[in-house]
């Protein structure tokens, strides 16, 4: 990892998907550098492309031009440097809480080996450890006393929460999150914006959060990207329109928080 | 005094567990009682009881089917279950085994799965009946093999689509998810995808377990030794009504039996799929 990488860099990258009769550009040239530690915010209506940037960095569909780094290492999988919370489907249903969240330490090498090599001797310490650090992680949410259940169990407040602590634990250079807390209720919405944003500087890794809500979008990150398509020229695919800097968890009704939301309506997003 | 508003209990709303029983033993009870009227009508139209055996009738024929062989010292109807057993536990291991691993590859490469669905699913449209005369030659016509083979092959295509089924129908998010923790291919496969689809497996293989009885009794009707479906062939030659029944009877006992291990199992090795509400 050298240092003077950033965490994310896409060059002149662009995406298109096969429709009847030809293609649909999502966006082309689309260039971006996240360094250090962020908070992106990613914005725009739907059909924008937003969620396609986030399978594109995240390296679960390749690009159709352009290339993505991530601290100068070409994106070509899904791994483990950066996690993913998604809207749902983001916890396994047949483990348990804990299990879920440590879910991700079992997978890695080292143990795997060292778990077939010893076979049927093998009396985990390390298994141990890991569902000590699992546990933590969940007392760090307040969901320890969960820990037995299944994902079936919780609501989807809590099944979003175990989701974050289970990309969490592996402390990934960049948590990408898609719409993570689209299905919630307001009042839940809210206390797990606040959770993140803790989360955010306990740990010091880069988020990228892809929402279609304005206002969560400003409340929660440290920068604003705003992805829309110009309604002149549809065939082009989007562009970002809008990329600023936020001051995080600024109240709503602030006049800075104001302005730059006008702004941002005017320049192309539209709910 | 105020009327208690009656409910009207609509469509899937549950039941009482007590209910549930009494309505269970009713249908039992009903299907018994349509029988011995059956019965006795066919009694009063001056019928051969020996067509229209009686529940009395159908007692007594179990003794006699369970009378022990003077000649061999052991029971026939039980070393038949046995026999019927040990095959259909041998050709459901088999067919269960191929669909598995073929099933579960169709579902995780695409590649394997463009190749290997039109042949499977051409294949699931030959009766197995059909390959009773192949086998036979291919697989002799003593001993168990080409029995086995036909249960293998007449549940293994049905069987394979629907597993390879169910593992595409995995989310890709949680593939993606699995990849995003550090799995390997064969980590997503093995701790991501395997364990989530097994309780819908077991539920197929549950399913493939009533065909199977029929292509083992089949094999047995062309050529055994022993098995139900042999014992069925001498009653059917001894104009043995009450004793087919008796197989018959013997036959639902045990696949609901089997049915029971089947979800038992189920449950055991999932139980977090039992009280899992579809989403």
């Amino acid at each position: 990892m050298a240092p003077n990488h950033p965490v994310l860099e896409c060059k002149k990258l662009a995406q298109r998907y096969r429709v009847r009769g030809g293609h649909q550009v999502v966006f082309e040239d689309l260039d971006l550098a996240i360094d250090g530690h962020q908070f992106v915010s990613v914005i725009g209506a739907s059909g924008c492309g937003k969620s396609t940037l986030l399978r594109l960095v995240l390296g679960a569909e390749r690009p159709w031009k352009g290339t993505l780094r991530s601290c100068g290492e070409p994106i070509t999988h899904p791994d483990r440097t950066r996690g993913i919370v998604f809207q749902k489907y983001s916890l396994f249903p047949h483990r348990t809480v804990v299990e879920n969240v440590m879910f991700g330490l079992e997978l890695s090498r080292t143990y795997l080996a060292q778990k077939w090599l010893t076979w049927p001797w093998y009396r985990s310490r390390q298994h141990r450890q890991f569902r000590a650090e699992a546990m933590h992680r969940l007392e760090q949410v307040k969901l320890h006393e969960h820990a037995g259940k299944y994902p079936h169990q919780l609501s989807g407040g809590m099944q979003q929460r175990v989701a974050i602590a289970q990309a969490l634990i592996m402390k990934p250079r960049i948590l990408l999150m898609d719409e993570p807390f689209g299905a919630l209720d307001p009042s839940t919405r809210e206390s797990l914006q606040r959770a993140i944003v803790a989360a955010f500087h306990d740990q010091q890794t880069t988020i990228v959060l892809v929402t279609h809500n304005l206002e969560e979008a400003v409340y929660v990150g440290t920068r604003l990207l705003v992805l829309a398509r110009d309604p002149r020229t549809p065939a082009a695919g989007s562009r970002i329109v809008v990329d600023e800097a936020v001051r995080q968890g600024a109240p709503l009704d602030a006049p800075e928080t104001q302005e730059l939301l006008a702004h941002v309506r005017h320049a192309g997003f539209t709910d | 005094m105020t009327a208690r508003p009656r409910f009207r209990s609509i469509i899937g709303s549950p039941l009482a567990p007590a209910t549930r029983g009494v309505l269970g033993a009713a249908g039992v009870l009903l299907v018994i009682a349509a029988y011995s009227y059956y019965v006795h009508r066919h009694e009063l139209a001056g019928g051969n009881p020996r067509f229209s055996p009686g529940l009395g009738q159908l007692w007594i024929a179990l003794g006699e089917l369970t009378d022990v062989d003077p000649r061999t010292g052991a029971v026939p109807f039980w070393t038949d279950t046995a026999a019927s057993l040990w095959i259909l536990a041998r050709g459901l291991a088999i067919g269960i085994a191929i669909s598995a691993a073929l099933g579960i590859a169709m579902g995780v490469w695409s590649t394997v799965h463009a190749m290997a669905a039109p042949v499977v699913t051409a294949l699931a449209k030959v009766p197995p009946t059909a390959l009773i005369a192949l086998f036979l030659v291919v697989f002799g016509a003593t001993g168990d093999g080409f029995k086995i083979a036909l249960i293998a092959f007449g549940i293994s295509p049905t069987l394979t689509l629907g597993v390879a089924m169910v593992a595409r129908a995995v989310p890709s998010n949680s593939i993606v998810k699995a990849y995003s923790l550090g799995a390997s291919t064969a980590g997503v496969v093995v701790k991501g995808i395997l364990p989530q689809i097994v309780p819908q497996i077991v539920e197929m293989i549950r399913l493939a377990v009533g065909p199977a009885w029929i292509y083992l009794i089949a094999a047995e009707y062309v050529n055994a030794s022993e098995g139900i479906g042999h014992g069925i062939v001498l009653s059917m030659r001894m104009v043995r009504i009450d004793h087919i029944l008796v197989y018959v009877i013997w036959l639902a006992l045990l696949g609901t039996a089997i049915d029971l291990a089947f979800h038992a199992t189920s449950r055991l090795i999932a139980p977090w799929a039992a009280a899992r509400k579809a989403d």
